[in-house]
């Protein structure tokens, strides 16, 4: 059964010029999938429509069954590129914060979690460095039982270490049932984890996908060379 | 040089001879009516006497006379120098009716006075007494909207006036005696529900027209019955609407317009807002069903409240 | 969900207010003792009467201050939380839309309502301390109770009707600014890219102009037709209709309120594109 589905989907900042033109597209339920394109190619518009914080111009969007809406936020978990956090805030307050909100949080882990990274719970979130803010972030939407996790440029303008980390805590962290997307053009870092992968060309087209593993025993390359292939300047 | 030294001579000379004959009076220069004229004023060492082209003038009070036309201020006046004057300020009524005077000292002190021309002082008492010889209503817009009435005409009618007009609707009225110099406001004419009233302000006892309005007790008038004088009033008061201001001070125009913005904003407003949302709120769902909903609900009250409120309104 | 909602919003947006209200109260307290070193018959010196004389200055910048401040912090939670980076957050809770621009109308108009709440009695307080012994003396107090009881014998219970019905008008014109606000922000979020704030600004003066012409118009004809329609009611029914006609005033602006809320909820549900 399909965690997501996308019918048709259309979506444009101005006119003339489509981000998204009559996508399709279908994410399987317990799969970690990796939508991988140049910049510019639609990745962050397509996870922000699934998300809800854009409209589509038209087409459809099911999350789990549902349209975009109070339901399917209550099963989609969305890791930003950016940091949303209210800085009046402290950690602890966002980790109330969540469980008021979703019922699927699971405090003790992400407070386990920040543990982990000596990371102090009654700390204010604007006495902390942007890396740790970021990974605040990371530990509150991957403490949740999400159905759809929605990763939007998870390792962009980290270090090779803390890339490692949040891949990890990525993999150790999510339930077996639930799907991930992640967007990312640095496939290299993220090949490993990925069970499918789609190739997105600019206006939203598909070019390439299927199964991570089938891809790279069929042409005998990682899906870092396939990629470059494709997207050749 | 012989003949400048001549000039200079004759002309001191000249001085010496002018000199006032009576070290009793200080004569005072003002600035000439017409050019070339000059007005000369003698005034005696009591400053209770002032003499001008052959008439007398004693000292007054005058304080009632609110519709002093000055003229001739003579703030730079030249005067000859007598019992320490340090300066002196003249003024004086178109036909130098009335002239005030304000002597400055050299040690200080300063006399400030007004006098009235012997010859005027009857007409003076008869305007005091409420006897002018005409009576002037003006009605303030356009500029020069004047009547002039016969004072035997303010008294028609003698009524008590429950309902107080409205401070717009009211005119000063201005008697005068003689030439116009001499003019005391004297009351005012108000215009209520189609007709002229007189009100003297001697009869109330006060003479201020808002105080006079915002009085709790029937206020005692005349109604002007004269017809003549009713037509000009009237041409008056159309002249005073006029173009402009007619828009706003017209009693019929300004009702209507009043009774159309309510119904616009209080009836016409719901009413398209109720058939409207009424419309939205059958063919839509979910939160904006709730929305029109409210909004038609909330129209639907403000017109069934304005319809009660006319309805109950119109039928008491 | 709306109450955890209201209450997050409550809690940003009067952290800073209590600090505001209170600074609000001790500016009245000491423009009150500065006004009344001024009315007093004793002479003090020359320093003390100059930096009263100046105190007296500082409540009313002080009061104008904190009702500008309460507009302000409306505004910045709009704007922060719908608008800004935290709206990633706010757009991506599992609440529907209607309620999370409830929850900011409610805890707005509160706000709002608040601020009227402590901005009337600090200037009683100032008056109070300033004038009090030439004003507030036992002869003052006794004419209010007079009054009042003048009052209730006139109209009785209606004048528990009338306190109702005013502070209901009151609220839904708090609930009138904080939409109108609301809609200004939006709007200029969805028009401009940069210098949202000022052009936020911008349109909310712009709109506040029309809107002051349009109530100087019912104003000026309005009010003295609605002032003759009543002249001709008789003693009896005069209470009632007054009833009405402040009910009638309530649904008025409800409709405005209504409208202006479907404007904006629109613009979040349909145009909203946080990119």
């Amino acid at each position: 059964m399909s965690i997501l589905v996308c019918r048709d989907l259309c979506k444009s900042y101005r006119r003339g010029v489509p981000v998204l033109d009559h996508l399709n597209l279908e994410i399987p339920e317990g799969k970690i999938v990796g939508l991988l394109g140049p910049n510019g190619c639609g990745k962050s518009t397509l996870i922000k429509l699934v998300s809800g914080l854009l409209q589509p111009n038209s087409g459809e969007i099911l999350v789990g069954g549902h349209p975009v809406g109070p339901e399917s936020c209550a099963i989609v978990s969305y890791l930003p590129e950016r940091t949303y956090f209210s800085s009046g805030m402290k950690v602890e307050g966002l980790i109330r914060f969540f469980a008021d909100f979703y019922a699927d949080f699971d405090a003790t882990r992400a407070r386990n979690l920040l543990w982990d990274l000596g990371i102090d719970p009654t700390a204010d979130l604007k006495s902390l460095s942007k890396g740790t803010k970021e990974k605040v972030q990371l530990i509150l939407v991957m403490s949740r039982r999400a159905r759809l996790y929605l990763l939007d440029e998870p390792i962009a303008g980290v270090d090779p270490a803390a890339r490692e980390y949040i891949l990890g805590t990525i993999v150790g962290n999510y339930a077996e049932d639930a799907s991930i997307i992640i967007t990312t053009h640095l496939i290299a870092d993220v090949e490993p984890v990925l069970d499918e992968f789609f190739f997105l060309g600019y206006g939203g087209h598909i070019i390439r996908s299927g199964s991570a593993e089938a891809a790279r025993l069929e042409s005998g390359r990682s899906l870092d060379e396939q990629f470059r292939e494709v997207f050749k300047c | 040089m012989k003949k400048i030294l001549s000039l200079c001579l004759a002309a001191l000379l000249a001085c010496l001879f002018l000199l006032p004959a009576a070290a009793e009076e200080v004569t005072v220069t003002g600035e000439p009516a017409e050019p070339g004229e000059g007005m000369r004023i003698i005034l005696d060492k009591t400053y209770t006497h002032l003499y001008y082209d052959d008439a007398v003038y004693s000292r007054a009070d005058i304080s009632r006379l609110s519709l002093i036309k000055e003229s001739r201020k003579g703030a730079d006046v030249g005067f000859e120098e007598y019992n320490g004057v340090e300066g002196i300020s003249l003024w004086a009524t178109r036909n130098n009716t009335v002239f005030w005077i304000d002597v400055s000292f050299t040690d200080g002190s300063n006399i400030t006075a007004t006098f009235l021309r012997d010859s005027a002082r009857t007409a003076y008492e008869r305007l005091l007494r409420g006897e002018p010889d005409k009576a002037v209503v003006d009605f303030n817009y356009p500029i020069g909207n004047e009547v002039n009435i016969k004072p035997a005409v303010l008294r028609g009618e003698s009524v008590s006036l429950e309902e107080m007009p409205a401070a717009s609707n009211c005119f000063y009225i201005r008697g005068t005696v003689g030439d116009g110099d001499l003019q005391m406001k004297m009351g005012f004419v108000a215009y209520l529900d189609g007709e002229f009233y007189y009100v003297s302000f001697d009869e109330v006892g006060d003479d201020n027209l808002y105080d006079i309005l915002w009085g709790e007790n029937p206020l005692p008038a005349y109604r002007i019955t004269d017809a003549e004088t009713c037509a000009a009033l009237l041409d008056a008061w159309d002249a005073y609407l006029g173009d402009e201001m007619g828009f706003v001070y017209d009693d019929s125009l300004t009702g209507l317009m009043g009774t159309f913005t309510l119904i616009v904003f209080f009836c016409a407003i719901p009413l398209a807002l109720f058939v409207v949302f009424l419309v939205l709120a059958i063919r839509s769902r979910g939160v904006y069903r709730k929305i029109h909903t409210a909004i038609c609900t909330c129209s639907g009250v403000t017109l069934a409240i304005f319809c009660i409120v006319a309805i109950w309104v119109g039928t008491i | 969900m709306l109450k955890k909602l209201l209450r997050y919003d409550m809690r940003a947006m009067f952290r800073y207010w209590w600090i505001a209200a209170l600074s609000c109260v001790v500016f009245a307290c000491a423009g009150g003792g500065c006004l009344s070193i001024l009315l007093s018959d004793r002479s003090y010196p020359f320093f003390v009467t100059s930096m009263a004389g100046m105190g007296v200055a500082l409540p009313i910048f002080g009061m104008s201050a904190f009702a500008i401040l309460s507009s302000i912090l409306v505004f910045i939670r709009f704007y922060r939380n719908f608008f800004t980076d935290e709206g990633y957050l706010t757009f991506t809770l599992p609440v529907g839309r209607h309620q999370l621009l409830n929850s900011k109308l409610i805890s707005g108009t509160s706000l709002l309502a608040a601020t009227i709440a402590v901005l009337l009695p600090s200037l009683l307080l100032m008056l109070a301390i300033g004038f009090g012994e030439y004003v507030f003396t036992p002869e003052f107090f006794r004419e209010i109770g007079e009054a009042l009881s003048d009052m209730w014998e006139a109209i009785g219970a209606w004048s528990i009707l009338y306190a109702a019905e005013l502070i209901l008008l009151g609220l839904t014109t708090c609930l009138f600014g904080v939409l109108g606000l609301s809609v200004c922000i939006t709007l200029a979020s969805l028009l401009v890219k940069k210098a949202k704030v000022i052009t936020a600004i911008a349109i909310y003066y712009g709109a506040s102009s029309i809107l002051s012409f349009v109530m100087q118009l019912l104003q000026l004809f309005g009010l003295p037709a609605l002032a003759d329609l009543l002249a001709g009611t008789s003693e009896a029914a005069a209470p009632g209709i007054m009833a009405l006609l402040l009910l009638g005033g309530i649904c008025f602006v409800a409709i405005f309120c209504g409208l202006l809320y479907l404007f904006q909820y629109r613009l979040l549900d349909r145009k909203l594109n946080l990119a």
